[in-house]
C-alpha cells in the first residue's frame, strides 16, 4: 500500500490554470456543483464551467437570504448539520439524474464549509463513486481582517464530524490532535482547548497561497500558544504542505503519522483542517485512506454562523481528480 | 541568534501540557487552618461523598484532580518508598481521572435517531469508558496483590456475573479488561456507522450502574487491602456534556454504591443542571454532592492565596535552575522592578519634571479648565487672571508634585460644591502645609492621599504621556484573583519580554517596569481572549466589560474621582432589568466579573444588593487599578445602559453624564451654561444617573 | 486588544511575537529599539518615522531554516518530482501500481543533474546543500556549472562538448528572481550553449529553472526569453509584495497614522544615504523579504545594510554582500 520513495497521494491527478486561459474548453462534466459564497471567483467560475447540469448549493449558515440569492438552479439542503445536509443534497442529486457509478461530476469547494465537504467526500465515497473532480479557486486578494476577538461564527463547541468518527481509546494518556493551521485564532483555541491533554502539531500551509500568507498564519498561532502548549515555537511541533494542494497534505499527514506510530504510538488521533479547504480536502483523503476504523477522527470548532470570507478577484483554478479506492 | 539558552521557567502554563512525573513534582500546597496541605483536604478526596469541583480556567482545578488520582498517586508511594496497596491504603482512595471529552460526546446526537435511543447508547457508553478505567487499575492491583490464579479467577467469575449478557469467562482482569474494551469498540462502530446505515442496533449488555460500581466492589471483595478504600471516578470537563448527558452522570451521582463515588470538575457556567433521570428528583447540594468553588476559594482566602502563589512561582524558579525552593521563593519579589511611590520620592518629580509649576501638564489643564469657565461664569469667586494665579500658586508645591495632585483632587471637589475657589484654594494651601510640617500625623489630608495615591500616579503618568505602571509580585498575584493559571502567566509573558530586552531575569538583572507592563497587557489579553464555548452570549459579555471598562478608565482619570481605586460596582437585583441580570449572571460565571464578598447571592431574594468587581487581569486593558478600594452603586438605567446589547445610545448619554459630574466645570447634566441655580441643586453626594 | 490606544506598543507586540516564533530569534527587542532610534521620533505619531519603520517591520517576512527547507522541500516535490510522476502515468495507461512508477522515477531521476547558480561559495551552493538533505537525495545528482561542460582538445584546438551526455534534465535552482536579469545571464551561458550541443549530438535536453521566490515580472521576463523549458517558482511575488506601490497590499486597509507615502519618504532618504542608487533595493525592489541565510538586495536597505564602508547603520536582517 505505502511504498517508501512514492509519496502514496501523490498519483492523484491535480491541474492549475489561470482565470482567463479558456480552461473551461477543456473540462465538460455531467454536473456541477458549487458552494455559493457571494464571493467573485465562485461567481466567476461557475459563469466558465461547462456542465450538462449546473447546480449552486445554498449553506444556510451563511444567512442569505432573499436577493442574496444567486438565481441559478440551485439546492438548498436542510439545516441540521453537516451529515443531514450532505443526505439530502445527493439525494437531491440522484434524483436529477446523477448517477454514483457513471456520471461525471465537479464540485467547486471553494466556499464550501469545511465539515459539510468532508461529510460530501466521505459519502460520495460510500455511495460507490469511483472518481470526482474538486475544483479550488485562489483569490486575488485576502481582506486581511485584524484580529477580532469574536469571528462571526458563535461556537457552539467542538465535536467529530460525520464519518470521521472511529473508535474511541479510554487510554488518552499520549493523544495527538494535527491540526490544519488556518487564520482563525479563535477556531484553533476551541480545538485545542477541548482536546487540551493531547500533544498538539501545528501543519501550516507552507508554501501558503500568498508569500505573506505563512507568516500572518504563524503570528494569528503565538495568540493561542498556551492553548497549543507550544510556548517556544518549537520545530517539533510544526509540519508544512502547501495551502493548495490537497494530496500533499495527504501524504505529509501519512507521513506524520507514521513517524509517531513508529516512535510511541498515540493512544487516540485527532485531526482538525482550519486552513484552506484544499488542505480540508487532504485532510478528508487522508482519513479515507488509512484511517477509518482506527482511533482516529476528525474533530471541528461548529459555529451556528458563518461569514463568507472577503476576498477579491480570482487568480488561479485548481482542479483535482479524486479517485476511490484510495489504495487500490 | 541574539540570545538563546535562557528557558523561561513559566513556560508550561497549564496542568495538561505537565507530564505526570511533573504534575507531581510541581505540586505546591499550603497551609491551611485545618491542615498542612490546605487543598488537598479542601477536595477530600478520600471521602465517599460526591463532589463538584468548579472552578474558573486556570483554577489549578485539573492540576488537583489529576495529583488525586492513580497515575500520580503510584509516583509519589514510589517517591517515599511505599508499596501499590500500602500507599492505596493509607490514602484511602483510588483516583480515576478522565475527561468527558474522552468520551467525544458530541457524536451521541442525530444521525436520524430518537433521543431515547441516545439516551441509551450515551448510559451504555458511560458503563463500559468508567469500567475499563476501574479494571485497567484492577490489573495492577492485582498483580500487587499477588492473587492466586484461582482467586483472580473467582474475581473474573464475580465481574462477569454483573453482566446482563454474560461474556465468555474470562482468566484475568486483564482479559476482563480487552473484553469490555471490545464491547466499546463495538459500539463506537455502530455509532459512528448509523448515520450510513440508518439504524444503531446497540446491543446493551450491562444495565447502568452494574459494571462501573460492580468492578470496585468485586475488587475490594477479593483485595483485603482495598477495604474501606473508595474507588473515586473523577469526571473533568463537565461542561463538555450536553443537558441530558449531565443528567444521566447526576443520576449516577445519586445512584453510586460504594466503594465508588464521584468527584465532577467543571467551570461554573458549564454546569446545566442537577437533575437527574431518578424519578424527576434533583441532586441538592450538601444533599447528594458537595462542592467546591476553587477559585472562588482561593480568591478569598486572603493569604492562602498569596502564598500559594508565591510557592508554585519560586517552585517552578527552583526546578529551573535546580536551588533551593526556599531561597528562590523569599528572593522573588526582589526581582521585579518597582517605582519608589513614597509621597515624597524623586519618581513623582521625574514623572512631572518641569520647574516651572505652571508648565506641569495637571496646571496647565487647571488654567485651561478656568479659561474656559470663567467667561460663562462657571468658576466661583474666580473672574480675573491675577486670581488665577494666586489660585495656581496656592495650590503649588514644587519639590512634591503628588501633593499637587492632592490639592487639585480636593480643589476639583470644592468646585463642584460651588464652593468660592480662591477660599478653597487659600484653604487647602493651609492643609497641605500642615501636612508637610507633620507628614506622619494623622489627618484628613493625609487619608486623601492614601486613598488616591494610585489614581492620582496613573493620572500623572498619562497627563505626562508616560505609560501606566504595573509592576510587583504582589500586583500580578492580586491580578490572577484566585486563578495560580493566570498568575503563571503573567509572570511567563514578563519574563518573554524581559528576556527579548536582554535583560537576563532571574539571572542578572531585575525585570524592568517596562517588561512588566508589557507582561501585564500580555496576560489580561490572553484572559480576555480565553472565553470558549459561550456562543451567543461571548459578544454581549465583552461588550458589557467593555463598556464597563470605559466607565471605569473615564472616572480614574477624571477630574474629582468619586471613589479611589474604582473597580467595582454595586446594583439591586430588582433594579436590573431581565437582560441585564441575564448578563451579569453569565459575565460572573465566566469569571470576568467577579462577586467581591464572596458567598452565593440569594438569588430569591428581591432586595439582594449583589456587589461586583471587574475580574483584575482585565485591569491593564482599561488603564484600571488592580487594588481595589471603593465601589459605585449603579442605578438600574445605568446597568441597562452597561449591560444590554442595544442600548448604544444609552451608555453614550451615560458617559456624558459621568464626564459631566466628574470634570471640570461640573456643569450638570442637561443643563445649558450660564443656568447656575440648576447647577447648585447638585451640590453634596452626587448621582449617578 | 491594544491597537486602538497605541500602535506602537501592538506592532511592537506583534514583532515581538514573531521574533519569539517565525524569526527564530534572529535578534531581540533591544536590537530593535536601537534600530528604530536610528529613526526620527516625533511624540505626534502622524510625524513619527519610527512608527513607519516599526510597521514595516512588522510586514516583513523572514523565512527561517525551518521555512526555507519545507520550500526546498516543495521544490523538489512539487516542481520536479510531480510532474514526472503525472507524465509517468500519462505515458502507461494510468498505472497505479506504486512499485511501478517509482521504478521509472528513478530511472528518469538518475538522468537529472541539479545545478546550484552561481559561485560556489554563493548562497546557492548552500541551498543546494539544504536541497539535497531535506529531499535525502544522492550526492551525485548535483553539479556545478562549471560541470555542465567539458574541454576537448581537437585538431582545431579545444572544443566544448557536454560533460554527460547521457543526463537528459537539468535543474537550475535559486533563491530569488527578483528583475531576471541574473536568470537571463545563466541563460546565456548555460542554456544556449547546451541546447545546441545537445541538439548537434542528436539528444533532447531539457533546462528547468526554478526559484524559491520569483516576483511575477522577473518570472515573466524569464519566461520570454524560451530559453528555459520550464520556469517556475515555489513562491510568487507579485506587484502587491512592492512595498510601496499603488498595489501595496501592506497599505491596502491603510489605518492613519501608517501612511505609505510617508514611509516611502522615509526610507528614500535612509536609503539613499546607505545605498544610493537603489535607496528602495535593488533595481527598486521594494522588497520586505529575508531569509535565515541572507537578505536579497532587493529589499529595503534601511533593514539589512550591514556596512562596510560608508554610512553606520544598525540593521535589522543583516544583508551578507556579494562584494
Amino acid at each position: 500500500m505505502l511504498i517508501p520513495g512514492v509519496d502514496p497521494y501523490s498519483i492523484f491527478r491535480k491541474r492549475c490554470f489561470a482565470p482567463d486561459s479558456g480552461w473551461a474548453a477543456g473540462e465538460q462534466w455531467d454536473f456541477f456543483l458549487s458552494a455559493y459564497n457571494a464571493s467573485e471567483r465562485v461567481r466567476t467560475v461557475y459563469s466558465q464551467a461547462r456542465a450538462d447540469k449546473k447546480y449552486w448549493v445554498i449553506h444556510p449558515e451563511y444567512r442569505l437570504i432573499g436577493d442574496a440569492l444567486p438565481p441559478e438552479p440551485k439546492f438548498e439542503p436542510s439545516a441540521n448539520g453537516e451529515d443531514e445536509f450532505v443526505i439530502d443534497l445527493v439525494n437531491q442529486l440522484i434524483l436529477n439524474g446523477y448517477d454514483p457509478q457513471s456520471s461525471s461530476l465537479c464540485i467547486d469547494i471553494t466556499g464550501m464549509l469545511r465539515p459539510h465537504l468532508l461529510f460530501l467526500v466521505r459519502a460520495l465515497q460510500k455511495q460507490g463513486v469511483s472518481r470526482f473532480d474538486a475544483l479550488y479557486s485562489e483569490p486575488a486578494y485576502y481582506r486581511q481582517k485584524a484580529a477580532t476577538a469574536f469571528s462571526a461564527g458563535m461556537f457552539s463547541g467542538v465535536r467529530q464530524v460525520a464519518g470521521y468518527e472511529g473508535i474511541s481509546n479510554i487510554d488518552t494518556s499520549s493523544d495527538l490532535l494535527i491540526i490544519g493551521m488556518g487564520f482563525d485564532a479563535q477556531q484553533t483555541k476551541e480545538v485545542a482547548e477541548d482536546k487540551d491533554k493531547a500533544h498538539k502539531i501545528q501543519l501550516f500551509g507552507l508554501p501558503s497561497l500568498r508569500a505573506d500568507m505563512y507568516q500572518q498564519s504563524v503570528l494569528r498561532s503565538r495568540e493561542v500558544a498556551d492553548w497549543l502548549g507550544d510556548p517556544s515555537f518549537a520545530p517539533a511541533n510544526r509540519a508544512a504542505a502547501p495551502a493548495n494542494d490537497p494530496f500533499v497534505t495527504a501524504n505529509i499527514l501519512s507521513e506524520l503519522v507514521a513517524e509517531r506510530e513508529a516512535r510511541h504510538p498515540p493512544t487516540n488521533i485527532y485531526l482538525s483542517p482550519l486552513g484552506t479547504k484544499a488542505q480540508a480536502l487532504g485532510f478528508a483523503l487522508f482519513y479515507i485512506g488509512e484511517c477509518v476504523g482506527k482511533n482516529r477522527s476528525i474533530i471541528f470548532p461548529f459555529s451556528t454562523e458563518y461569514s463568507p470570507k472577503t476576498t477579491k478577484g480570482l487568480s488561479r483554478i485548481w482542479l483535482y481528480g479524486i479517485e476511490f479506492p484510495i489504495f487500490p | 541568534m541574539a540570545e538563546t539558552g535562557a528557558v523561561n521557567p513559566f513556560n508550561i502554563t497549564k496542568a495538561n501540557d505537565l507530564t505526570d512525573p511533573e504534575v507531581e513534582s510541581l505540586w505546591v500546597d499550603v497551609r491551611g487552618e485545618d491542615s498542612d496541605a490546605a487543598l488537598i483536604a479542601s477536595v477530600k478526596p478520600a471521602s465517599p461523598m460526591p463532589m463538584f469541583v468548579l472552578g474558573g480556567k486556570g483554577s489549578g482545578k485539573t492540576h488537583l484532580l489529576r495529583y488525586c488520582s492513580y497515575t500520580i498517586q503510584k509516583i509519589r508511594y514510589a517517591k517515599t518508598g511505599l508499596g501499590l496497596l500500602e500507599g492505596i491504603q493509607r490514602d484511602r482512595y483510588i483516583g480515576l481521572y478522565s475527561q468527558c471529552g474522552d468520551l467525544n460526546p458530541g457524536r451521541f446526537a442525530g444521525k436520524r435517531q430518537d433521543e431515547e435511543v441516545w439516551r441509551e447508547v450515551f448510559a451504555y457508553c458511560v458503563e463500559l469508558w468508567l469500567a475499563q478505567q476501574a479494571l485497567a487499575v484492577g490489573k495492577q492491583l492485582v498483580a500487587d496483590a499477588g492473587l492466586t490464579p484461582q482467586a483472580e479467577r473467582a474475581l473474573c467469575a464475580n465481574i462477569r456475573d454483573l453482566f446482563d449478557k454474560m461474556p465468555a469467562q474470562a482468566a484475568t482482569v486483564a482479559d476482563c479488561l480487552i473484553q469490555v474494551r471490545q464491547l466499546q469498540r463495538n459500539l463506537d462502530y455502530l455509532v459512528g456507522n448509523a448515520i450510513f446505515s440508518g439504524e444503531l442496533p446497540v446491543d446493551v449488555q450491562a444495565t447502568r450502574g452494574r459494571l462501573m460500581f460492580g468492578i470496585p466492589a468485586a475488587l475490594a471483595k477479593a483485595i483485603p487491602a482495598l477495604r474501606g478504600v473508595n474507588f473515586v471516578y473523577q469526571l473533568d470537563q463537565f461542561e463538555d456534556l450536553t443537558l441530558s448527558q449531565q443528567q444521566h452522570i447526576n443520576t449516577l451521582v445519586r445512584e453510586r454504591r460504594a466503594p465508588a463515588t464521584f468527584k465532577v470538575g467543571g467551570r461554573q457556567f458549564g454546569i446545566k443542571t442537577h437533575a437527574t433521570f431518578s424519578d424527576g428528583e434533583v441532586n441538592l447540594k450538601d444533599s447528594e454532592y458537595e462542592e467546591l468553588r476553587l477559585d472562588e476559594r482561593l480568591r478569598n482566602s486572603g493569604t492562602l492565596y498569596k502564598e500559594l502563589a508565591k510557592r508554585l512561582a519560586g517552585r517552578r524558579l527552583s526546578q529551573a535552575s535546580a536551588g533551593d525552593a526556599g531561597e528562590d521563593r523569599a528572593n522573588l519579589a526582589a526581582w521585579f522592578d518597582q517605582p519608589d511611590i513614597r509621597w515624597n520620592s524623586d519618581y513623582f518629580r521625574e514623572i512631572s519634571p518641569e520647574d516651572v509649576v505652571q508648565e506641569r501638564a495637571h496646571f496647565l489643564r487647571l488654567i485651561d479648565q478656568l479659561h474656559a469657565a470663567m467667561p460663562v461664569g462657571l468658576a466661583p469667586q474666580t473672574r480675573s487672571e491675577r486670581t488665577l494665579r494666586r489660585i495656581v500658586e496656592a495650590l503649588s508645591v514644587p519639590d512634591f508634585p503628588l501633593l499637587e495632585k492632592v490639592n487639585l483632587l480636593l480643589f476639583y471637589q470644592d468646585w463642584a460644591r460651588r464652593r468660592p475657589l480662591l477660599d478653597a484654594a487659600t484653604r487647602i494651601a493651609c492643609q497641605c502645609a500642615a501636612f508637610l510640617a507633620e507628614p506622619e500625623a494623622k489627618s484628613q489630608y493625609r487619608t486623601k492621599l492614601g486613598h488616591f495615591k494610585a489614581d492620582l500616579m496613573a493620572q500623572m503618568l498619562r497627563e505626562n504621556r508616560e505609560k501606566q505602571v504595573y509592576a510587583g509580585v504582589g500586583t500580578f498575584v492580586r491580578m490572577s484573583e484566585g486563578l495560580p493559571r493566570a498568575f503563571i502567566t503573567l509572570l511567563k509573558q514578563t519574563y518573554d519580554w524581559s528576556a527579548l530586552q536582554r535583560e537576563q531575569p532571574f539571572v542578572t538583572g531585575r525585570i524592568s517596569l517596562e517588561a512588566q507592563r508589557r507582561g501585564a497587557i500580555a496576560g489580561s489579553d490572553w484572559f480576555y481572549n480565553s472565553m470558549t464555548k459561550a456562543g451567543a452570549d461571548g459578544p454581549k459579555i465583552l461588550g458589557a466589560v467593555d463598556r464597563l471598562g470605559q466607565l471605569f478608565r473615564l472616572h480614574r482619570f477624571s477630574d474629582k474621582p468619586i471613589e479611589s481605586s474604582l473597580i467595582g460596582f454595586s446594583v439591586k437585583e430588582r433594579d436590573a432589568s431581565h437582560e441585564a441580570r441575564q448578563i451579569l449572571q453569565v459575565a460572573t460565571s465566566r469569571s470576568f466579573l467577579v462577586d467581591i464578598f464572596g458567598g452565593q447571592r440569594d438569588r430569591n431574594s428581591a432586595d439582594t444588593t449583589t456587589k461586583l468587581q471587574l475580574n483584575r487581569m482585565l485591569a491593564p486593558r482599561w488603564d484600571l487599578p488592580t487594588a481595589r478600594r471603593g465601589i459605585v452603586p449603579l442605578s438600574s438605567q445605568a446597568i441597562d445602559a452597561i449591560f444590554c446589547q442595544d442600548q448604544g445610545r444609552a451608555f453614550e448619554a451615560l458617559k456624558r453624564e459621568w464626564d459631566a459630574k466628574l470634570n471640570a466645570p461640573f456643569r450638570p447634566a442637561g443643563k445649558r451654561s450660564g443656568d447656575d441655580e440648576a447647577a447648585t441643586r447638585s451640590g453634596g453626594q452626587p448621582v449617578f444617573l | 486588544m491594544a491597537e486602538a490606544n497605541d500602535p506602537y506598543e501592538f506592532y511592537l507586540g506583534q514583532v515581538k511575537l514573531l521574533l519569539e516564533s517565525a524569526w527564530e530569534r534572529k535578534v531581540d527587542i533591544k536590537t530593535v529599539e536601537d534600530w528604530l532610534a536610528q529613526f526620527k521620533g516625533d511624540p505626534d505619531p502622524f510625524k513619527d518615522e519610527r512608527l513607519q519603520a516599526l510597521f514595516l517591520l512588522s510586514q516583513f517576512m523572514y523565512f527561517g531554516l525551518f521555512e526555507v527547507r519545507a520550500l526546498l522541500k516543495s521544490l523538489y516535490r512539487d516542481h520536479y518530482e510531480y510532474g514526472l510522476i503525472q507524465e509517468i502515468r500519462a505515458a502507461n495507461v494510468n498505472v497505479v501500481d506504486r512499485t511501478v512508477i517509482l521504478a521509472k522515477l528513478l530511472v528518469e531521476r538518475k538522468r537529472t543533474r541539479f545545478v546550484a547558480l552561481g559561485n560556489p561559495s554563493e548562497s546557492g551552493a548552500y541551498l543546494l546543500y539544504l536541497f539535497r538533505q531535506e529531499n535525502s537525495l544522492p550526492k551525485n545528482l548535483f553539479i556545478a556549472p562549471a560541470q555542465v561542460f567539458r574541454s576537448v582538445a581537437t585538431s582545431s584546438g579545444t572544443e566544448h562538448e557536454i560533460s554527460d551526455p547521457g543526463i537528459r534534465h537539468y535543474v537550475l535552482i535559486d533563491d530569488l528572481c527578483g528583475s531576471g536579469t541574473q536568470a537571463e545571464q545563466y541563460s546565456v551561458d548555460l542554456c544556449i550553449p547546451l541546447k545546441a550541443l545537445a541538439l548537434k549530438a542528436g539528444h533532447d535536453v531539457r533546462i528547468s529553472y526554478i526559484a524559491l521566490f520569483g516576483t511575477t515580472d522577473g518570472m515573466s521576463r524569464v519566461r520570454k526569453l524560451g530559453r528555459f523549458d520550464q520556469v517556475d517558482c515555489v513562491v510568487e511575488l507579485d506587484k502587491s509584495f512592492q512595498c510601496f506601490s499603488a498595489e501595496s497590499r501592506y497599505y491596502a486597509n491603510e489605518a492613519p497614522p501608517i501612511s505609505r507615502t510617508r514611509a516611502e519618504a522615509m526610507a528614500r532618504k535612509y536609503g539613499a544615504r546607505l545605498c544610493p542608487g537603489h535607496p528602495l533595493g535593488y533595481k527598486d525592489g521594494q522588497l520586505l523579504l529575508g531569509f535565515s541565510h541572507n537578505t536579497p538586495d532587493n529589499s529595503l536597505p534601511i533593514f539589512s545594510y550591514d556596512g562596510p564602508g560608508g554610512a553606520s547603520w544598525t540593521p535589522i536582517f543583516k544583508r551578507y554582500p556579494k562584494v
